[in-house]
């Protein structure tokens, strides 16, 4: 019976209009976006309703999302909020004194003083140059990007995800299918398996510590009618040959390779979920990192009769009561959105 | 067909019934008694491999729709266009006023029709122009959004309960006799063939002698009860309030929770409150005869598809002068009230100091179907607990070792919970917690490995250190249990990885977000407020809104300082929670309005 409310710039939604076709989405590194229609009357433009106001989306009165009023449109009475993990996409890696850093906690500590990003810093993310230090040498340009290029660039190398709490926390964390949050009921639902975006070896290019130009590969061989793809990341500067091969283990982790990836998400209501206890879930407790089991769907790649993947995206529409869970390795996340990741281009 | 009772069809000041005359020198009328529409169900339905067929919910419900066809007449051109001038001011309105039907039946209740909107249409029908230039009479059809549900003419209160007269001084209980045994009960069910075979029996627990009946339900569905006859007099000498001490068995999910109701002869009296106690919840009865002689204890349950067995376990019978959650000495009131009409209806909650010491300048406001249980007298271990009268829970504690509590599962319904916390500290603090059933006294059981847990960053902006956060939400128990097994208990944790000792905790509360919901008013501890009031849109605003009074500033709405909650009464009991750091047995009263299908009439209880 309780309902979801909306906060913008410290007023409850609820008191100030009527508001519904709410939709909150969450993508793998948190808060992401949310969307909901709201008509006002054509004398009824509020300052305070302005882009840039912070938005805080509320469920039996937890915050569960945040972000910042993106496009406020009166006309159509349609308003869209972006998420704050999605904050690190408009912030350079900057030194305290404005110079640029592949330096991981220098960069996150910088743009937090700057304002750029409403995030607290909960985990040490190392202080040594990722992508090579700068004003050093004139062959490879060593800006690793936004805050979250560089992120995803810690995250890949470490094999571990980035995320930003609904409480605005930056953490690690470790997303593993091995212990599912949530189980799906039999019948629910069904993961398509796709073919598309295949790899079975990787080749990289990288400059070693002598600047020599030099070829790292992972996995060691590549199994009979198996596809190879090649990538470079001699934009990264010079770096050993352990460090580009775990650069390599990390673009074929991260793009599902060895593995089929899935076609569809899954449109479920709060029946079809349960908890491993046997509970009907909290629709808005869902979230990408969380590992779902499908009860009942053979899984393609080990047999298993039932199917577990990490979860990569969550949409929830209370008014509909439903939430669509979107697995990590649907075929959007393919091998060349990988290597942008990886500031690695297709060689 | 002509109506041949007397009726009537009003909107606002306009009447459009035909018989009606204003007065004046012109006339609105309707045409035909109109149809009064449906309140559209949104049905979704679910695929499942489980059955056959859709699992179908209905979501909620949409507006309806009237179209009353009305026809103006005048005594000329000026008339004509006066009472077209008096339909478009009421069709154009703001907020259109309500339409008001009394149907042509004795004893028909008015019925009241909440318009969202209204448009209007001149009808253009066959020979309008000879209508208009023979008979001086327009045409026009007007076209209804309403809310789904009617509801009554007039607002329904339910009273405040008087706060005790010395308010300061400890509360008076007295036992009335304790229990001794199955020799002074006698067991029946609600119906021969609703349960199997009726049992009773006595024990102790701890030193407290209890008398329990219990049957397993054969029917399957409806509302069914156990009752215990007690064959000694019961008297009240003089005190307000009789006090039965009981436990009920849990109900499986998705249902209000089971209750308690007194009967005395064929009258039968509802809980005033329901306060949680260590063996499970006092019931506070009022209004009853001060002797009874044969006092009727049943417990209430809804039962479901399955045969489980029901449990009516009685603890202590007693009289009391005031009603009271324990060990927080009046700062927290649990009460209950029974809301009227068939359909779900908002309220106006208010929350009134009276001449008491001030409301304070935190309040918590729960209503919902399901009792509240603070965690305060369910702590197991924690740093070392101080007594504070200053306290809403009249103790605290920090946060420097890890706060457990163990309640019974037989205290929880099966739901989604949130769990809100009292606590005090400045700047952000990160919390964690965990909820896990366990044996009732603490140890493992098969699906204590399953844990609930999540840490939360609180942040206090204020400069009053206590504030009232929300911690968390999660199903509770976190593994559904059956309710054979009620000795079970939920464990709540509460711990920080460091600094723990720079939090102190005064009360956490799980509320049920499923069958209730609540409001969270915080206000600078400068300005103290006398009286609260939640108002919902459909009273007296056109938005949600909470509206807080301060002694000697006038009153003005106080949302933003709040969580505001939407106050939705189903009908049948109603729990109502609150809580606040001032003011001691603070008196809560309820206005709404009943609502229903298509007619309004007494509620079924109303008759006894």
């Amino acid at each position: 019976m309780s309902t979801p409310n909306i906060r913008v710039a410290g007023r409850w939604l609820s008191r100030e209009a009527r508001f519904g076709d709410l939709e909150v989405t969450w993508g793998i590194h948190g808060a992401e976006q949310a969307t909901w229609e709201m008509p006002l009357k054509a004398t009824e433009r509020p300052a305070w309703l302005g882009r840039g106001a912070l938005v805080q989306v509320y469920d039996a009165s937890l915050c569960v999302w945040q972000g910042t009023l993106a496009q406020p449109d009166f006309d159509s009475g349609q308003f869209a909020a972006i998420g704050i993990a999605r904050q690190g996409e408009s912030a350079a890696c900057l030194t305290s004194a404005g110079a640029v850093t592949s330096a991981p906690n220098t960069a996150i500590n910088a743009a937090i003083a700057r304002g750029v990003v409403s995030w607290v810093r909960a985990a040490d993310f190392g202080s040594t140059p990722i992508a090579g230090a700068d004003a050093t040498g004139t062959t490879s340009d060593p800006d690793p990007g936004s805050l979250t290029n560089l992120l995803d660039l810690w995250a890949n190398e470490q094999d571990k995800q980035w995320r930003v709490t609904d409480d605005g926390r930056l953490i690690q964390a470790t997303d593993s299918e091995a212990a599912p949050t949530w189980l799906v009921l039999p019948g629910a639902a069904e993961l398509g398996v796709a073919d598309d975006n295949a790899l079975d070896r990787l080749f990289l290019r990288y400059v070693d510590t002598s600047g020599y130009y030099r070829t790292a590969s992972y996995p060691a061989s590549t199994p009979a009618g198996g596809i190879e793809r090649r990538a470079s990341i001699i934009s990264r500067g010079p770096m050993d040959s352990a460090r580009a091969s775990a650069i390599a283990a990390g673009i074929y982790n991260a793009a599902q390779a060895g593995r089929t990836g899935w076609t569809n998400s899954l449109d479920l209501v709060a029946e079809q979920i349960i908890t491993p206890g046997g509970k009907r879930p909290r629709p808005s407790a869902i979230r990408p990192g969380d590992t779902t089991k499908i009860l009942g769907q053979r899984d393609p790649r080990s047999g298993s009769p039932s199917t577990s993947v990490v979860i990569g995206e969550v949409t929830w529409r209370p008014s509909e009561a439903r939430v669509q869970i979107k697995p990590v390795g649907k075929v959007a996340r393919t091998y060349d959105e990988i290597l942008v990741d990886f500031k690695a281009v297709a060689a | 067909m002509p109506l041949s009772q007397p009726h009537s069809l009003t909107w606002g000041d306009i009447d459009l019934s035909t018989e009606a005359d204003t007065g004046q020198s012109w006339r609105i009328e309707m045409l035909a008694v109109p149809k009064y529409g449906n309140p559209k169900p949104i049905i979704d339905a679910v695929e499942s491999l489980l059955v056959d067929g859709d699992l179908a919910v209905i979501n909620r419900w949409g507006n309806r729709e009237l179209v009353v066809d009305v026809r103006i007449c005048g005594d000329d051109g000026i008339a004509l266009a006066q009472a077209e001038a008096a339909l478009m001011a009421a069709a154009t309105a703001e907020r259109p006023d309500p339409l008001s039907w009394t149907p042509p039946a004795l004893d028909g209740a008015t019925a009241v029709f909440e318009v969202v909107t209204c448009t209007i249409e001149r009808g253009y029908g066959e020979n309008w122009d000879h209508d208009e230039s023979k008979r001086l009479h327009r045409y026009f059809t007007l076209t209804f959004e309403c809310l789904p549900w009617v509801r009554d003419a007039d607002l329904t209160t339910i009273p405040a309960i008087p706060a005790p007269t010395s308010p300061s001084t400890p509360a008076v209980y007295e036992t009335i006799s304790s229990i001794s045994g199955v020799g002074d009960w006698s067991p029946l069910p609600c119906h021969a063939a609703h349960f199997g075979t009726v049992t009773e029996d006595s024990g102790t627990l701890g030193s407290n002698t209890w008398y329990r009946v219990y049957a397993s339900n054969t029917l399957t569905a409806g509302t069914v009860f156990l009752q215990a006859e007690r064959a000694t007099s019961t008297s009240l000498a003089g005190f307000p309030y009789l006090t039965v001490d009981a436990e009920l068995s849990s109900q499986a999910a998705g249902g209000p929770a089971p209750y308690l109701r007194i009967a005395v002869g064929t009258t039968e009296y509802d809980p005033v409150a329901i306060a949680p106690i260590p063996e499970g919840f006092r019931y506070y009865f009022t209004g009853t005869p001060d002797t009874i002689a044969n006092l009727k204890v049943r417990g209430y349950w809804q039962v479901e598809a399955l045969r489980t067995t029901r449990r009516l376990r009685i603890f202590e019978i007693g009289r009391t002068d005031r009603i009271e959650v324990d060990g927080s000495s009046g700062l927290q009131v649990a009460r209950t009230a029974v809301v009227g009409g068939s359909a779900p209806t908002q309220a106006a909650i208010s929350l009134d100091a009276e001449a008491m010491p001030l409301l304070g300048s935190t309040a918590l406001i729960y209503t919902g179907r399901t009792p509240v249980a603070p965690l305060r007298p369910f702590r197991i271990s924690s740093s070392a607990v101080t007594t504070d009268t200053a306290m809403i829970s009249g103790a605290k504690h920090t946060l420097a070792a890890p706060t457990v509590y163990r309640i019974p599962v037989a205290r929880l319904v099966d739901a989604q919970y949130a769990l809100l916390a009292r606590l005090n500290f400045t700047g952000s603090k990160i919390i964690a917690w965990q909820a896990r059933i366990v044996a009732a006294d603490g140890t493992d059981i098969p699906g204590s490995d399953l844990i609930a847990s999540g840490s939360t960053q609180l942040t206090n902006a204020t400069t009053d250190p206590w504030m009232i956060h929300t911690l968390a939400t999660l199903p509770l128990p976190p593994v559904a249990i059956d309710d054979a097994a009620s000795t079970h208990a939920v464990e709540i944790t509460l711990s920080m990885a460091s600094g723990g000792s720079a939090v102190t905790v005064d009360e956490v509360w799980p509320l049920d977000s499923d069958n209730g919901d609540w409001t969270v008013i915080h206000e600078p501890s400068a300005f103290q407020l006398t009286r609260i009031e939640c108002r919902s849109p459909q009273i007296d605003a056109p938005r949600p809104a909470v509206i807080g009074t301060w002694d000697g500033y006038g009153s003005q709405d106080i949302t933003r300082l709040t969580v505001p909650g939407t106050h939705l009464l189903r009908p049948g009991l109603l729990h109502v929670f609150t809580a606040t750091d001032m003011a001691k047995y603070a008196e809560c009263a309820i206005t709404y309005y009943r609502r229903h299908g298509w007619h309004p009439g007494p509620d079924a209880t109303d008759a006894t």
